[in-house]
């Protein structure tokens, strides 16, 4: 795991940041591109991109790859993933643990896959192929749950760290998913994170969530919560330092107000750093 | 590797729901199958929205999703990763749905939201025209019908004749518009699909313009497509 670049906190690139971030070439640690929007190639993107490249590390992170889908692998798309990823020179690409393709719809959402041994062997199979293809680690992305899936064998937890063994793939684990899976469907989100093998973290995801009542959602529009929070103080260190990223996709705000949300990682990181080290009896 | 057949069937009953081919209750508790319903629709008609501003402001949002966006989405959901790709079927769709009574600029509002898409995320042509340069022949001021409905307000009063409209992008991808002559459009037309000595042909057949008036504009507009960096000196050649 140190071999994997250690990059800070950063942020998920918006095009609506984009004239501050050129004008301004804020200190972000890095940035995190969604594949999607730079695999049409348009001149505003590719000036984007350009620019990036040049001032900030970046990593790719995929919506459409629908890993668990029943469908075969769209190796066009991966195609184009792959090409982007040696462009930036992203030191790895991640994508999540769903699906949302059928023979003849996409649904450009990630939707949960039953956790059983058939799947998670379907799973692992197919991420193993994908990252074989891409030529750089690969880590899926728990999703945030709302359904509670009566043909389900085994806990969420369970499922991802099989996949993610059984592949030899890694974890891009949302701290904000976590902790909304686990109020939506009544677990333990400190279950969740001590059953992981946290090592293979390769980036941490922050963001908010919309209270809808009788449940949570994932919604990216509001700032970080305190047992969000909370739990990322747990995780980060036991990740070896994973490097951490906030997500805010719905009622963007100004680039200096998300990069200050952002940054109150930086604050649990050195408060972890300063704490008095416990020597065990 | 071959899915479980559990799988299969499972995703297949989940995307019915999703296309609303099965009721909700398919699967318990159905309150929690809405969420991903409501995202999935909800998603994709944002994205219209997004990507057609003039129509739905022009609609309004309620209309647009009602009588435009929702029926599109059921009839045609989107079939590969490319958002693009899903919101460029709809004009044709209106069209085969003969659905210009909701509004009788819609179809060309349409078109013009979809020329500027297109100049921003261009599709690969055979012709010698740059990808991003998109021509709409049309018998509205589209571009002022446009800006005023984005600006919400009040559409000028027009008159209906031939008008051609290019949009296309500068280096930096921002986009620009030009209103240009019906004859030197139909030529561009023609040159979005074809080398330039067949448009040539094309135009001529067309008995759009008549040769010997053409030989005379043609040194104004080739200076024209060099300076708005219209033409593709590669393809050209």
């Amino acid at each position: 795991m140190s071999s994997f670049p250690r990059f800070g906190i950063g942020l998920g690139f918006r095009m609506v940041h984009f004239e501050t971030i050129r004008q301004e070439k804020p200190s972000i640690d890095w940035f995190e591109l969604i594949s999607e929007h730079f695999l049409l190639k348009s001149k505003r993107s590719q000036t984007a991109l350009e620019f990036l490249k040049a001032h900030y590390p970046l990593v790719l992170h995929g919506v459409s790859l629908a890993i668990g889908s029943s469908e075969p692998i769209d190796f066009e798309y991966l195609k184009k993933v792959k090409a982007l990823a040696r462009e930036v020179k992203a030191p790895w690409v991640s994508d999540h643990l769903s699906w949302g393709r059928l023979k003849k719809a996409h649904f450009h959402d990630l939707l949960p896959l039953p956790h059983t041994p058939e799947v998670v062997e379907f799973v692992s199979e197919r991420a193993r192929i994908v990252q074989d293809f891409l030529e750089v680690p690969f880590a899926l992305e728990n999703l945030s749950s709302y359904l509670p899936i009566k043909e389900h064998q085994m806990p969420e937890w369970e499922f991802y760290r099989q996949i993610v063994e059984k592949s030899g793939t890694y974890m891009m684990l949302d701290v904000n998913n976590i902790y909304v899976s686990s109020k939506n469907l009544g677990f333990s989100a400190d279950t969740y994170i001590d059953s992981l093998p946290l090592e293979k973290v390769l980036q941490i995801h922050l963001a908010g969530y919309k209270e809808m009542g009788d449940f949570l959602f994932d919604s990216h529009d509001h700032p970080v919560s305190n047992p969000v929070w909370e739990l990322y103080r747990k995780v980060w260190p036991r990740t070896g330092g994973a490097s951490t990223l906030l997500e805010w996709d719905e009622h963007i705000p100004p680039f200096y107000e998300l990069w200050a949300e952002a940054k109150k990682a930086k604050h649990f990181q050195e408060e972890i750093f300063h704490a008095p080290t416990l020597v065990p009896c | 590797m071959h899915p479980p057949s559990s799988l299969v069937d499972w995703q297949e009953k989940f995307g019915k729901i999703l296309l609303r081919q099965l009721p909700t209750d398919s699967i318990k508790p159905k309150e929690r199958i809405e969420v991903y319903l409501n995202s999935y629709e909800s998603k994709l008609v944002s994205a219209l929205e997004y990507q057609l501003p003039a129509a739905s402001l022009l609609m309004g949002k309620e209309k647009f999703y009602h009588s435009v966006a929702f029926p599109y989405l059921k009839k045609h959901p989107p079939s590969d990763w490319c958002i693009e790709t899903f919101t460029r079927g709809l004009a044709p769709w209106l069209e085969k749905e003969r659905l210009s009574h909701l509004h009788p600029l819609l179809l060309p509002v349409v078109q013009i939201d979809l020329a500027f898409l297109n100049a921003h995320y261009p599709e690969e042509r055979k012709g010698c025209l740059n990808d991003d340069v998109q021509v709409i022949e049309t018998t509205f001021p589209m571009i002022e019908i446009r800006q005023a409905v984005l600006k919400k307000e009040k559409i000028p009063p027009f008159e209906k004749k031939k008008r051609c409209f290019v949009i296309y992008g500068n280096e930096e991808g921002k986009l620009h518009s030009k209103e240009i002559d019906p004859f030197h459009g139909r030529l561009l037309h023609w040159m979005t699909k074809h080398s330039f000595e067949e448009a040539i042909r094309q135009l001529v057949q067309d008995r759009s313009l008549p040769l010997d008036s053409l030989e005379s504009v043609l040194p104004t507009w080739g200076a024209m497509w060099g300076e708005m960096r219209w033409i593709d000196e590669k393809r050209l050649s």
